[in-house]
């Protein structure tokens, strides 16, 4: 490749990366549950990003392309962080500390907590194909799986979360021993 | 809470499970959710996700592009 060629596929490809920076933010911010560490982390995943942007294939998502290098780069500093017992210089932890402004309002909201609560398999798959619009496909292919497992992921990670938030179906209310305490409540009141 | 996954796992077991989960094995198969709860919590995590998504880049990474394209164009 000549040196012309490169800044025209690099001129494509930083609108490409612009465009999706913002949602590769929120994808960040909900796998991480903070601010500072999604940042690092989107920092890194430029920066790969741009060093390796021949490997991505024009014409194919570059959202799944982004998660991928996202999501991989979060597993291994969190593996990293998991053999890193201790933390003598306390930086871990000032990361983990509630900072200002952004931090304290949307961190440590309901959603984001019940989020965090979820088993990472069940939030992956939640805001690959829930949230960031991924179809199971290239969820199956980010994640080693096969798409039933996905699916099957999806499908719990709803679950729990319905539960967590307390969002119920008023229709399965009807039946069973839910039913029979709405009708106790109202009967005594 | 106990209450809430009660009503979850006997839905998915009393509910069909062919349109998410087709020709699983048994142990693949997930709580069966309703459409209401797929929706509610649907539109939940879209809320969340979207209120990040809105919020202005920080400077760092807008500086970070910016050097990045600057070392582009001097090559």
């Amino acid at each position: 490749m000549t040196d012309l060629e490169v800044p025209s596929r690099t001129k494509e490809f930083r609108e490409g990366l612009i465009r999706e920076m913002r949602d590769l933010r929120a994808f960040a911010v909900s796998l991480s549950g903070s601010f500072h560490q999604a940042d690092d982390l989107l920092q890194e995943t430029l920066l790969k990003a741009w060093s390796h942007s021949a490997s991505f294939i024009p014409g194919t998502n570059m959202r799944a392309w982004l998660v991928t290098i996202l999501r991989n780069t979060y597993y291994s500093q969190y593996r990293k962080r998991g053999r890193e017992v201790s933390d003598p210089d306390g930086i871990y932890a000032a990361r983990l500390a509630t900072p200002p402004n952004q931090e304290s309002s949307l961190d440590m909201s309901d959603f984001q907590i019940a989020l965090q609560k979820l088993a990472p398999e069940h939030r992956d798959v939640l805001l690959m194909v829930g949230a960031s619009g991924l179809s199971y496909e290239e969820a199956a292919e980010i994640c080693g799986v096969a798409v039933g497992t996905i699916k099957s992921r999806l499908n719990r990670a709803r679950a729990r979360l319905a539960d967590l938030l307390g969002i119920k179906d008023p229709s399965e209310l009807g039946a069973g021993a839910v039913s029979e305490a709405v009708v106790r409540t109202q009967t005594s009141s | 809470m106990n209450g809430n996954k009660k009503i979850y796992e006997s839905g998915g077991a009393e509910t069909t499970a062919s349109s998410l989960d087709d020709g699983l094995p048994l142990e693949e198969l997930g709580d069966e959710v309703s459409p209401l709860v797929v929706d509610a919590v649907g539109n939940a995590l879209q809320a969340h996700f979207r209120a990040i998504a809105e919020m202005p880049l920080p400077d760092r990474l807008l500086v970070l592009l910016a050097e990045l394209e600057a070392r582009e164009r001097s090559l």
